[in-house]
């Protein structure tokens, strides 16, 4: 009898044991899946947010396009100590650079993340059910983040795969037909597309609440648009976008060049887009921007330090190479003298952080700078450009001498229209100084050649960069290569 | 073994031959009489001749059967047979009470014998005055004279002692010589033979089939390869089986409390692990208690660790000629322009010291028939080389075992520990390794001195005192369980074990300036939680029958299920200040608060049944069947089947076989199976939301969120597809044994991360699509010698050869890994080749002067003096397509070796084990920024003056990943050296007193130019220098004391 009732005892654990049919479907813990969770604006504004977010990666904004887009021109030198190479960065300066350049693919993954990222938020905002206007902001700001992302990637490699919904991972035929170049203007013409709709459907900057600061505007389209058209030499249209900006009343140039580097000088009146950053108590911001491009042996690695034909670039009494060059020895606007003994004779200035009257918190990784990438002073230039090649002559002299007057430099009168094509040239070269475009602005008006051949510059091999032989072994050779790669 | 006592018990002799050897005695008291008094002085002798001395002359005549020795009266008239054969029955039964069938009974003098029934009954023919002899397996043999009465019943009593012939093989054990499977073992005092925290570290050399790879650091547990690498993404660990019960840490169990470890190598034996097996299971058994009088035992030992061999870097001279030379290169000024230093600071020395290892072990153990148990509590301690580095460990053993009926007992063995440590940094070897010597740790003014700009690299001693981050933790891992007889034959066993812990760890850096590069502006301080609890619970049937005394079966069948939770909770704060007891997150700054939370969940299930078969126990059959569900694959994919099956012969069993005397076992087996690997993270198939990805407006943060990754929503189990062939043989009674084993393995489905194009957005993602195999053999052998009297010595020796090849990476591309953090890698992971192969430039000689630079193509700004890179495929460039394979990190083979020896009071012992055939990168060497230091090799490098042709000019380009940097990964590794001396005691309280001295790693035979040949790492990119932590040899002194 005892027995029986062990038994039974035992059969009865056993068969506790045996458990449940779904015992092995266990929810996620701490992780979130996607159904229903973008609902609300609050979850479909983080969708963008989280495109933003690929602005502040490494490899998106610092060290390979730093390289590609400045280290690579006259205005910059590789910097560092003479052994260190940075990877790639001697080839970068030297145009040794082949296809399987680590930059290269650094810059081709990062973009493609970005605009995969916005493919995302497109393809999940029409149906979410939130206020009308809010939505096509939100379409607009990727959009315009989408575009940004192209309008790098077409100026560095030319075509490239367009990619404007989500794909399908599992579809290999389909990923073989997508990972194949598309013609260069087709690129553009996304591009544009996409800045038309981000233009009519942004705020303008006054439009948006305090707490939205930074966010892209109605003018941060169209004055990209407009720097796009110069690129394709449409210069009605640029002329025109350009004008929009102007016309807006919404910016205007900061009085002193000089501060507008400063974190006090953050958002200021000519920002049209920049990144956005916070140094402190909890750091978010670009990585590794200030750092790179730092003093060496005081506060960086002393990356894409200024060269002398930039210094000589200057005109005598501009204030704005002050602004651009730190010089070794030189006492700082918050009083921090600069050490001599520093392997390099220039450093850039727009990249420096105070440590002393800027927030600070030992994080320089992620400091408080924010990445300028478009302003006021350049629409004004891209104005004046397109109005020049329009033959709209004295507008073009107003727009340009706006510029040189917020920099305290003698106007121009020219009316010849080739020599004022150069003055404005030049202007883009000394107001722009250290922004990463004079490498492009060569290549698209035709001077590399000229200007950077004997920096090693090869025509018309070097106009692009290799697309990256690691990106053509995945596709298959689906994708191709540049010619002289 | 040896024993020297003096006016000792009968009895005491006994029990002190029990301690020293598996045997264990059985007599009847009414007839043996072990009061008498003895002196027994004998010196490393077999047991027959210990008990030869120990009885001769007296009237006790005993027996060896299997390990029992069985004492009864020697019969004065053995030789004569009486006439008159009878008829005696009777019933055996156990101490509970139960009959017991199938008992071996026969008559001692004349050999004919019977076994009982199933009613626990026997009849047999013997004469008045003969001996009937009982035997059981697990029972102490018992023998009675017949006299006069017809009826002779007999109780057996259980005999709980390990027997070394039987091995754990998951839900149950198997005698070895009836099991099919590929086995090995490793018992006795072979596993505290190595002074370490993991147990795991004693398996290092002694093991055919399983390599391990220690750093030697305090706390860190080291890399276990069973049969190769079997696995890219996923796990490669083995699984542990510690009694029964599943886990992944062994951190906590104190070596002292093991017994064995048996690992299960082929996919017979794991598979009844079925998804989990594939790695190898490596099964742990703790010592129990014994039915007797209680048993103290105490061990310890101490001793200190010092850093068994170094690299000679460069005095200061040799570095400042060797950087103003690399400037000069380049068409820099000197950085020093007068070469003269006054300083040489060694930065290892700085850094390490000779760290103390303290270890201490009390045992008690004892029992009755209702209840046995066994307590156990250990210290261990031991300060690292590296300074700072602790670790400390308090363990608690409580294992009890009660029988409550005599069908019906139940346990429990709940192991208890704490451990403290203060975790080292590995990076600061690297930068003692390149930071230069010419200025020194402090200043006249106490300030951390630095190069003054000349590299970025750190005071290592700075980094060394602001570097503070400690842990803490609990644990308890218990096992409760229940067996009940049902049945005959029948028996059921509840098992629940259960592992909870409870960690915590913080990280504090102060506020500090060293210089430029070396500072941190507020100092942080991370705190962090972690609690894990993971159950889980077996319920099994076992079937345990012999039909006629020459069928024996033996099915086991059951279910397991298991949970694993684990909860993460962190959080940080600036500002907080720098004294210990004031590291608290309270204490900072509110304003930079962070804080994280997570959470990790994952179930299995499974249903498992195995089928043993043997007949007369010469031809053996092992079947077994597990179905394995795990909730991190899709509802579609939970479950899996692993089958397998071994056969056995036991050659020596066979008639014509008994003949042959010197061949005492000889078994030919052959096993299949397929098991399986599900150890990838949760929540692989299912695509999550990424949270973490803010942004900046208004200069607050706010919240980004997207999918971002790419996940194969299909994933399933990695399933290994192998077979075994094996041979166990024994000569000469066992003094010489062996086996050979031939193995093949075939995995498929292995998870790799394949590169995706970028237009996904994603560089890659985790799917099964990659095969891979491994093959080899294993050959161990040992042999034992008795001289004489005083001398007596075993040698013993394994040998693997394995050979890992990928056969396939889905669409056939390489993965590139092995990297050296300057954006240089050095391995590829290729179709037809090892994982994670080296693959580098080709070098071929230096070049002597610019015009044959000219000839060849060469990198942009090569000069004469620069290493030759070789065109492999001769297109006239020199770019990626370049590199070549130059060898793995995994061995062609490797190989243990141990002999010991016992010479009268003292004992001896030797063990290696080593490496050939694998390659190391030296990374160290190989990630050279400008200014660092450098070895004091390269005193010879290349000049105008000196036109070497093996070592390159002094240049400060960061280097190329060539085969310049690889070298020979062979080594020979003297693991352990120990002398004891047992001490000869007249006390009646102690039964065993010895000391001794021992030497862990003394000396290592390499041709590594670099510190440590042993080089775990990452799957794909193992056997890289890059830390250079030195191989540490340890020295102590030890006690063993039995009372």
């Amino acid at each position: 009898m005892k027995n029986y009732k062990i038994i039974l005892i035992i059969l009865g654990l056993f068969l506790m044991g045996s458990c449940k049919k779904d015992f092995l479907t266990v929810p996620p813990e701490g992780q979130i899946t996607p159904n229903g969770y973008y609902s609300t604006p609050e979850k479909a504004t983080q969708l963008i947010n989280a495109i933003y977010n690929n602005l502040l990666q490494w490899d998106e904004s610092t060290f390979s396009w730093i390289g590609i887009s400045s280290i690579t021109s006259d205005d910059a030198n590789k910097g560092s100590s003479a052994g260190d190479t940075g990877a790639d960065k001697d080839q970068l300066d030297n145009f040794t650079y082949t296809s399987t350049d680590f930059s290269c693919n650094e810059v081709w993954m990062a973009n493609y993340r970005g605009i995969a990222r916005a493919n995302r938020a497109l393809s999940i905002l029409p149906g979410v059910q939130i206020d009308a206007k809010l939505k096509h902001r939100l379409i607009g700001e990727a959009k315009f983040l989408r575009a940004y992302f192209y309008f790098n990637m077409v100026r560095t490699f030319g075509g490239v795969p367009l990619i404007d919904t989500l794909v399908d991972p599992t579809n290999q035929a389909e990923l073989k037909k997508l990972n194949v170049r598309a013609p260069q203007q087709d690129i553009y013409n996304l591009i544009i597309s996409d800045l038309t709709y981000a233009k009519d459907s942004l705020y303008s900057r006054s439009e948006y609440e305090t707490n939205d600061l930074g966010r892209v505007t109605k003018g941060s389209a169209a004055g990209l648009l407009s720097k796009v058209y110069m690129y394709l030499k449409d210069w009605q249209k640029a002329y025109d976008l350009s004008g929009e900006v102007i016309n807006s009343g919404e910016y205007s140039l900061a009085p002193n060049y000089a501060t507008m580097w400063r974190e006090s000088g953050n958002n200021g009146p000519g920002s049209l887009f920049e990144i956005q950053a916070v140094g402190g108590p909890i750091n978010l911001g670009v990585q590794g921007w200030s750092v790179v491009q730092g003093v060496r042996g005081q506060f960086g690695w002393g990356f894409n330090t200024p060269s002398k034909s930039l210094e000589d670039a200057y005109e005598p009494g501009d204030p704005r190479k002050a602004a651009t060059i730190i010089f070794p020895g030189d006492t700082m606007w918050d009083g921090v003298v600069i050490i001599k003994n520093t392997p390099n004779p220039r450093y850039s200035k727009k990249a420096y952080v105070s440590r002393t009257q800027e927030t600070f918190d030992g994080n320089d990784w992620e400091s408080n700078k924010h990445v300028r990438i478009l302003r006021y002073a350049e629409v004004l230039l891209i104005h004046a450009e397109a109005a020049n090649e329009l033959g709209k002559t004295t507008e073009a002299l107003q727009s340009l001498n706006k510029v040189r007057q917020r920099a305290h430099v003698s106007i121009v009168f020219t009316n010849d229209q080739s020599a004022l094509r150069l003055k404005i040239w030049h202007e883009r070269r000394v107001e722009l100084g250290m922004e990463g475009d004079r490498f492009f602005d060569l290549v698209r008006q035709g001077r590399a050649a000229t200007v950077l051949g004997p920096l090693g510059f090869q025509s018309p091999k070097n106009n692009l960069f290799p697309i990256p032989q690691q990106q053509i072994d995945i596709s298959g050779g689906t994708l191709t290569q540049n010619p002289g790669y | 073994m040896t024993i020297n006592m003096k006016n000792a018990s009968i009895q005491q002799v006994l029990d002190e031959i029990s301690n020293q050897s598996e045997y264990t005695f059985a007599w009847s008291s009414k007839f043996v009489d072990l009061s008498k008094r003895v002196d027994v002085q004998i010196k490393k002798n077999t047991i027959n001749k210990v008990l030869d001395a120990l009885f001769s002359g007296s009237d006790v005549h005993y027996k060896i059967i299997d390990k029992k020795v069985v004492l009864s009266p020697a019969t004065k008239d053995t030789k004569k047979v009486l006439q008159n054969g009878k008829s005696v029955h009777g019933v055996v039964k156990s101490s509970e009470g139960e009959t017991l069938p199938g008992v071996n009974v026969y008559v001692k003098e004349s050999k004919k014998g019977t076994t009982t029934d199933v009613n626990g009954s026997y009849t047999i023919q013997v004469n008045k005055g003969n001996t009937l002899v009982f035997s059981y397996v697990g029972m102490q043999t018992i023998e009675v004279i017949v006299g006069d009465n017809p009826k002779v019943d007999v109780t057996l009593i259980p005999n709980i002692a390990q027997l070394k012939d039987v091995i754990v093989i998951g839900y149950g054990t198997a005698k070895k010589r009836d099991f099919t499977g590929s086995v090995s073992s490793v018992t006795g005092d072979k596993l505290t033979q190595v002074a370490a925290v993991s147990p795991i570290a004693n398996l290092q050399g002694e093991i055919s089939g399983v390599q391990i790879i220690n750093n030697g650091l305090p706390g860190s547990a080291p890399m276990v390869l069973v049969r190769g690498v079997g696995s890219i993404e996923a796990s490669i660990n083995p699984l542990y089986v510690v009694d029964g019960v599943i886990t992944d840490d062994i951190l906590n169990l104190n070596p002292d409390d093991i017994v064995s470890i048996d690992v299960l190598k082929d996919a017979s034996s794991q598979a009844i692990y079925g998804a989990r097996g594939s790695n190898g299971v490596i099964m742990i058994t703790t010592k129990s208690g014994q039915i007797g009088k209680l048993k103290v035992r105490y061990s310890g030992y101490t001793g200190f660790n010092t850093i068994a061999s170094r690299v000679k870097m460069a005095g200061s001279k040799l570095y400042e000629q060797y950087t103003n030379e690399a400037l000069r290169y380049d068409n820099k000024s000197p950085a020093f322009p007068t070469l003269d230093s006054t300083y040489n600071t060694n930065w290892l020395n700085e850094i390490t010291r000779q760290g103390t290892i303290v270890q201490h072990t009390v045992t008690l153990s004892g029992g009755s028939k209702d209840v046995v148990y066994y307590v156990s509590l250990g210290y261990y301690n031991e300060q690292g080389i590296l300074k700072k580095n602790d670790y400390n460990r308090i363990s608690l053993k409580i294992k009890n075992e009660y029988h409550l009926a005599s069908f019906l007992k139940i346990g429990n063995d709940i192991n208890l520990s704490t451990f403290h440590s203060d975790n080292p940094n590995t990076a600061f070897f690297n930068e003692a390794y390149r930071q230069g010597p010419n200025f020194p740790v402090k200043d006249s003014l106490g300030n951390y001195g630095w190069s003054n700009n000349i590299n970025n690299v750190g005071n290592p001693v700075g980094s060394l005192d602001y570097w503070n981050n400690k842990s803490k933790g609990y644990r308890g891992l218990g096992n409760f369980w229940l067996e009940a007889k049902l049945v005959k034959g029948l028996k059921f066993r509840s098992n629940f074990g259960l592992d909870i812990g409870i960690s915590s760890n913080i990280n504090y850096t102060p506020s500090f300036f060293v210089s430029a590069p070396q500072q941190n502006l507020i100092s942080k301080l991370t705190a962090a939680i972690n609690e894990t609890s993971h159950y889980t619970w077996d319920n099994y049937f076992t079937y345990d029958r012999s039909f006629s005394g020459v069928h024996n079966l033996k099915i086991v069948a059951g279910i397991t299920t298991e949970q694993f939770k684990s909860y993460d909770l962190s959080g940080s704060r600036q500002d907080v200040p720098p004294q210990e007891n004031y590291w608290y997150l309270n204490l900072g700054n509110a304003a930079s608060a962070t804080n994280g939370n997570g959470a990790n969940k994952w179930k299995r299930m499974s249903y498992f049944t195995r089928v043993s078969y043997n007949y007369k126990g010469r031809y053996l059959f092992t079947g077994t069947l597990r179905r394995d569900g795990s909730s991190r694959f899709s509802q579609n994919h939970h479950w899996g089947v692993f089958p397998a099956f071994g056969l056995g012969w036991r050659i020596s069993e066979e008639e014509f076989m008994k003949s042959i005397s010197a061949i005492s076992n000889l078994k030919l087996r052959m096993s299949w199976g397929i098991v399986g690997n599900d150890n990838i993270s949760t929540n692989a198939f299912l695509y999550t939301i990424n949270t973490g990805l803010n942004y900046v407006f208004n200069q607050k943060i706010v919240v980004g969120s997207t999918i971002t990754d790419i996940k194969d929503t299909n994933i399933k189990w990695e399933t290994s597809n192998s077979y075994d062939i094996g041979l166990d043989f024994g000569f000469f009674d066992n003094q010489l044994s062996g086996s050979f084993d031939y193995y093949n393995k075939q995995t498929k489905n292995l998870l790799i991360l394949l590169p995706l194009p970028a237009i996904l957005g994603s560089p890659s993602y985790i799917t099964n699509v990659a095969r891979m195999e491994n093959k080899g053999f294993e050959f161990n052998i040992s042999w034992s010698q008795k001289v004489n009297n005083a001398f007596s010595y075993s040698i013993g020796a394994n040998f693997t050869a394995n050979q890992n090849k990928v056969l396939d990476l889905s669409n056939g591309l390489p993965i590139n890994g092995g990297s050296l953090d300057n954006g240089q890698y050095t391995t590829r992971t290729a179709v037809g080749e090892p994982v994670g192969s080296f693959y580098v430039y080709k070098t071929d000689g230096i070049y002597q002067n610019q015009a044959e630079i000219d000839k060849s193509p060469h990198f942009q700004g090569a000069k004469p003096g620069d290493l030759i890179y070789v065109d492999t495929n001769g297109d006239g460039l020199l770019n990626e397509n370049d590199r070549v394979f130059a060898g793995s990190y995994q061995p062609k083979f490797y190989f243990g070796f141990n002999f010991s020896m016992k010479y009268k009071q003292f004992d001896f012992l030797v063990s290696a084990f080593g490496n050939v055939g694998n390659k190391v990168y030296n990374g160290k060497k190989a990630q050279r920024w400008g200014g660092e230091n450098i070895e004091a090799s390269l005193s010879d490098r290349w000049t105008v003056n000196n036109p070497s042709n093996t070592t390159p000019r002094a240049s400060n380009s960061v280097p190329i990943p060539s085969d310049y940097y690889i070298e020979s990964g062979d080594f020979l590794r003297i693991s352990n050296l120990t002398l004891g001396y047992t001490i000869p005691v007249k006390s009646k309280m102690i039964s065993r007193f010895r000391v001794y001295v021992s030497a862990q790693n003394p000396i290592t035979f390499k041709k590594f130019s670099g510190f440590n040949p042993e080089l775990p790492g990452g799957i794909m990119g193992s056997g890289i220098e890059l830390n250079p932590i030195p191989t540490t040899a340890k020295y102590l002194f030890g006690v063993n004391l039995s009372l």
